[in-house]
């Protein structure tokens, strides 16, 4: 067996072994009572005097699960349309308000916590009332109440924040017929006209203040989401291959963090190749990917509120030109240095300056980019907080540096988010390959090109060895152990000589004689001699297949997801 | 013994695969420039004068790829932000307004069409102007515009038709502040309120009138979207086992249609388990399933801004429970007897009667259950176009039969989206079992495969 085959193999176990980790993944959690406890009481602190009113948001976008308000639920979990919070400073008491279902809505989408006696209760809230009942609410406290905090900056996005809100706003209003002003203005507008007694004050930056640092059940779920997100990256470079879409690689990863309970995504994921991974915004993802290409992924989950963000570039072929490794290794650094210089107390000048040294030890030349403190990551995945000078323990941040050269189609852009810890951070979104041979093993190993000496079309003929069940076949009982025994001693065999036709004849679960003519990678099938294209066999099949001389035998073994059939003891004809 | 066909991996990956051959199925396609030329031909001639006005969509959607409003694009095929078009009626001309980019703007999000020397040409417009020239353009062409066709019906989404915009958007003003009226109708005011001279005149009836048939285009698409988003509720009727999270068997669909070029699902998917299976909106997906629980999936894909429906219901370990079998066995019945009726001419009541006659012939009650449900299918997953509507060539529609029965958690929902042909109709969803005997197969031999098991990595690894 040659280096490349062991290579591949062992990059095929890897891939096995991670699928059947994902399996284990399913683990949405949510947040226990206490801690929405915990963030009310701290916001009433904060507040000190006075109520905060927060409006839940009141419709799911299109297509997709409902997401509370990021602000609504970082202090209520509650994931209904149409909610109201009130938070009394003074009393530390919450009100929750929800619209009252008819019973065609509660037939459809089933009760909401109005109707749950023991609601209150879970909550930790003082009452559960009827939306309508607002304005008496509030009536009710009108002489005892001079201040009321209320969200003056936009609410954020799953993937933008206040600012970012703000100047998709902005972008909206450069036609004038589209200068509605948003649902979050129009509320206070109202509320100020009918309550002019009221000094209304913005809760924002309060809540931005607590928002910023994680708690202990946060950082246990952004944890959990790293380990996904990185899963899904690193999936998503293991489905690479030149002629590849962008959105096949996309999809590769969607799959991973649904499956381990993401309610969606972050932000759109982008998935840029070639002359795309120049644009740092591309997220349409529907370019067919060519040898030679570039891939920028930047990925995140949206776990239990909670979001992540990563991304990594990597040659779509397995292999870095010169130029590209170039550019990949000054951004590579760059990263690595961030992380080691992130620690509570250093500022972004501080980040920039250990940066430098890195790279002069190394002897790189930045470029430009110089690194720094990257963005806040939290419920949104641009996440809220203030202005801070220096680190500190508990925040959670993505570091990105970037180099983007779009005259030679070469965009690299590194990416982790890390959890600061008391002398140094944690990248929670470790394991996906970053070194360049780490990238380079980790992506060619399961390349589907036609690698450097491979022929363009071959003949081989085949002995499959299923087992109960791979097949549809009710012939065919024995077990999977029965079936791997088989298929090793029939390979023995054939590796020593002995007459493969008759090996054919003899233990197939496919057709006899078993010979397929196959066109290689970006070769195109000749359909009128029968010839099937390696890109819609069995993945192992033409792995195999195109590595072995003419007249060699080999074995692609069983994988569920390479080879789904069973053993497959290949001979190379012609 | 039999041929068997393992080289086709479509065929064979249906029955066990977890996961699809890509290559095979990998099939964005888009629509080409004669497509929309067209459609904005037939738009005017519909409008026969007067200037039409169709504002495109605003703001991105948080997580999620841009799509554009569907009339916008319906016309135009454009997907950027804050578009503008006007059609002149009875010119028949097009033209296309889109906001300057800043550099800055150009870098991260690659430029905008409006850059493009060759994209009049290529989207077969008359002219494509800067956006802050709009209000110019009127003002030059006031004449024209003295007749202008805005769109006064609310604009659907991906997965809720204007009806349902109207009443989602009434449910959110239960607060009154909430009451903040759309952006559409918001641009209507402030277009009134600029030029008082002109006659206002709903364009909304046109374009549901033309987006209910489905052009050869389109039922490319959707004859594509129905095997793509049907091969995703097999998969996850294959993948589904006693113990998983119902959003696991989301992410198997979601997986399936990702791959195949979709954009994203066509609605929230909806999988749900037990109890849940009772309630027709529900889509949290978070619970564990149960031995003995009816799974009921809904879900479809939206693939080239073309959606899909198609709902199954099927039993987690593989077998019905016999009253899960009697009331699977009535809404299969009714939804069959639908697609036997649906053809050219035939309105709800033919439809209804004809649920009826069948329940007659198979001896079975129908609990209530008539021939009345479902919903057109196009550019939303629930389409434009009134339920009342004779059926047309070439109109698309979903039936949706169900039973709920809610203290024995069995709900039963089964959605197929159909093609009326000439003669009759085309299941494009056709290709996930619905029989009770076909789906315990299928489901039968999906159990006696683990998938990616710890067993199988040792042999693995035994072996080389």
């Amino acid at each position: 067996m040659n280096a490349r085959r062991i290579a591949k193999i062992s990059a095929l176990i890897a891939a096995a072994v991670l699928i059947a980790q994902s399996s284990g993944f399913a683990q949405r959690t949510g947040y226990t009572r206490d801690e929405f406890v915990r963030r009310r009481t701290a916001l009433a602190e904060k507040a000190k005097d006075g109520l905060v009113v927060l409006f839940g948001a009141v419709q799911p976008s299109p297509a997709a699960h409902f997401r509370q308000d990021n602000d609504f639920f970082y202090f209520t979990g509650v994931e209904d349309a149409g909610a109201v919070l009130v938070v009394n400073a003074r009393t530390k008491e919450s009100s929750l308000f929800l619209p009252r279902k008819t019973p065609r809505e509660e037939m459809y989408e089933g009760p909401n916590l109005l109707k749950d006696e023991k609601g209150k209760d879970r909550l930790g809230l003082a009452a559960i009332y009827d939306v309508t009942y607002f304005d008496e609410f509030v009536a009710r406290l009108l002489r005892g109440v001079t201040t009321v905090w209320m969200r003056l900056m936009p609410g954020d996005a799953v993937d933008d924040d206040r600012g970012e809100v703000a100047l998709f706003i902005g972008r909206k209003n450069r036609l004038h017929y589209n200068d509605q002003i948003s649902l979050d203005n129009h509320r206070l507008q109202k509320f100020r006209e009918r309550y002019p007694s009221f000094e209304i004050r913005d809760v924002a930056p309060l809540i931005d203040t607590l928002r910023y640092l994680k708690t202990p059940e946060e950082i246990a779920v952004m944890r959990r989401n790293g380990r996904l997100s990185a899963e899904a990256v690193k999936q998503a470079m293991l489905a690479s291959h030149p002629g590849v879409f962008e959105y096949e690689i996309e999809a590769a990863a969607m799959a991973v963090v649904l499956k381990g309970g993401a309610k969606g995504v972050a932000y759109a994921p982008i998935v840029g190749s070639g002359p795309n991974t120049c644009f740092m915004h591309y997220d349409r993802n529907s370019r067919k990917t060519e040898s030679g290409d570039l891939v920028l992924m930047d990925f995140g989950a949206d776990l239990d509120q909670l979001c992540m963000d990563i991304t990594r570039t990597w040659p779509v072929n397995g292999k870095f030109t010169p130029e590209q490794r170039e550019v990949y290794q000054i951004v590579l650094e760059i990263e690595k240095a961030c992380i080691e210089a992130y620690k509570p107390g250093v500022t972004a000048a501080d980040v920039q300056k250990y940066v430098e040294e890195a790279l002069k030890k190394k002897g790189l030349d930045g470029r430009g980019e110089r690194g720094g403190l990257g963005h806040y990551v939290g419920e949104c995945v641009h996440d809220v907080g203030p202005r801070i000078a220096a680190l500190q323990e508990g925040m959670v941040f993505a570091i990105e540096p970037a180099l983007y050269y779009p005259e030679k189609n070469i965009g690299v852009r590194v990416e982790d988010t890390v959890l600061i810890t008391k002398d140094g951070c944690e990248v929670l979104t470790k394991g996906v390959p970053k070194e360049i041979d780490e990238v380079e093993n980790f992506v060619s190993a399961v390349q589907a090109h036609k690698a450097p000496g491979e022929a363009d079309r071959i003949s081989v003929q085949h002995i499959l060895i299923a087992f109960k069940g791979s097949i549809p076949e009710p012939k065919v009982t024995r077990t999977a152990a029965e079936a791997e025994a088989l298929a090793a001693e029939i390979f023995e065999r054939a590796r020593k000589g002995e007459d493969f036709d008759a090996l054919v004849k003899k233990y197939t679960d496919d057709e006899y004689p078993g010979i397929y003519r196959m066109a290689n990678f970006g070769i195109a099938s000749d359909k009128e001699k029968k010839e099937y294209a390696r890109s819609g066999m069995v993945r192992a099949f033409g792995d195999v297949g195109f590595a072995l001389p003419a007249g060699g035998v080999g074995l692609a073994v069983y994988d569920p997801q390479r080879s789904k059939y069973g053993w497959h003891i290949i001979k190379r004809l012609e | 013994m039999r041929a068997y066909r393992w080289m086709k991996p479509i065929l064979i990956a249906a029955l066990l695969a977890p996961v699809l051959a890509a290559p095979a199925f990998a099939q964005r396609t888009g629509y080409t420039k004669e497509e929309f030329v067209r459609r904005r031909a037939a738009l005017a001639g519909k409008a026969k004068e007067g200037m039409v006005v169709l504002f495109g969509d605003s703001l991105p959607q948080p997580g999620a790829h841009f799509r554009q409003d569907d009339d916008f694009f319906y016309l135009c095929g454009i997907e950027d932000l804050n578009a503008v078009l006007v059609l002149n009626a009875a010119k028949g001309e097009a033209h296309l307004f889109l906001p300057r980019q800043l550099t800055r703007e150009e870098m991260m999000d690659g430029a905008s069409v409006l850059r493009d020397p060759r994209v009049r040409e290529n989207l077969g417009l008359t002219n494509i102007y800067d956006l802050s020239y709009f209000d110019e353009f009127v003002a030059r062409n006031a004449k024209s515009f003295a007749l202008t066709w805005l769109r006064l019906g609310p604009a659907d989404t991906v997965d809720a038709d204007r009806t349902e915009m109207a009443m989602l958007a009434s449910r959110k003003d239960r607060l009154h502040y909430n009451d903040l009226p759309s952006l559409g109708d918001y641009r209507t005011r402030q277009f009134k309120e600029r030029h008082p001279s002109f006659e206002i005149k709903d364009i909304t009836p046109s374009l549901d009138a033309l987006r209910l048939v489905k052009s050869l285009e389109e039922i490319a698409i959707l004859r594509r979207n129905g095997r793509l988003s049907a091969e995703a509720v097999r998969q996850a009727m294959i993948a589904g086992r006693t113990g998983d999270f119902e959003y696991e068997l989301e992410a198997v669909g979601l997986q399936t249609v990702l791959l195949g070029g979709a954009r994203s699902a066509a609605a929230a998917p909806i999988v749900a388990s037990g109890p849940n299976s009772c309630l027709p909106r529900y889509d949290k997906n978070m619970r564990r399933t149960a031995d003995g629980d009816l799974i009921l999936m809904d879900f479809g894909a939206d693939l080239d801004h073309l959606g899909m429906s198609v709902a199954r219901t099927w039993p987690i370990n593989g077998k019905f429970a016999k009253d899960q079998r009697e009331v699977y066995e009535i809404v299969l019945e009714v939804e069959k007897a639908c697609l036997e009726a649906a053809k050219p001419g035939a309105t709800q009541a033919d439809i209804t009667r004809a649920v009826d006659r069948a329940m007659k012939r198979k001896g079975l009650n129908s609990r209530g259950l008539v021939g009345d449900m479902g919903h057109f299918v196009g550019l939303s997953a629930h389409d434009v176009g009134a339920k009342g509507e004779p059926f047309r060539e070439g109109m698309v529609f979903a039936f949706e039969p169900a039973l709920y029965v809610t203290d024995k958690s069995i709900g039963v929902r089964i959605t197929d989206t159909v093609l009326i042909t000439r003669s009759g109709c085309e299941v494009l969803t056709k290709a996930v079992p619905k029989e009770i005997d076909e789906i315990e197969r299928l489901l039968a031999a999906a159990l006696r495969i683990k998938i990616g098991s710890e067993g199988d990595l040792k042999k693995l690894r035994g072996l080389l």
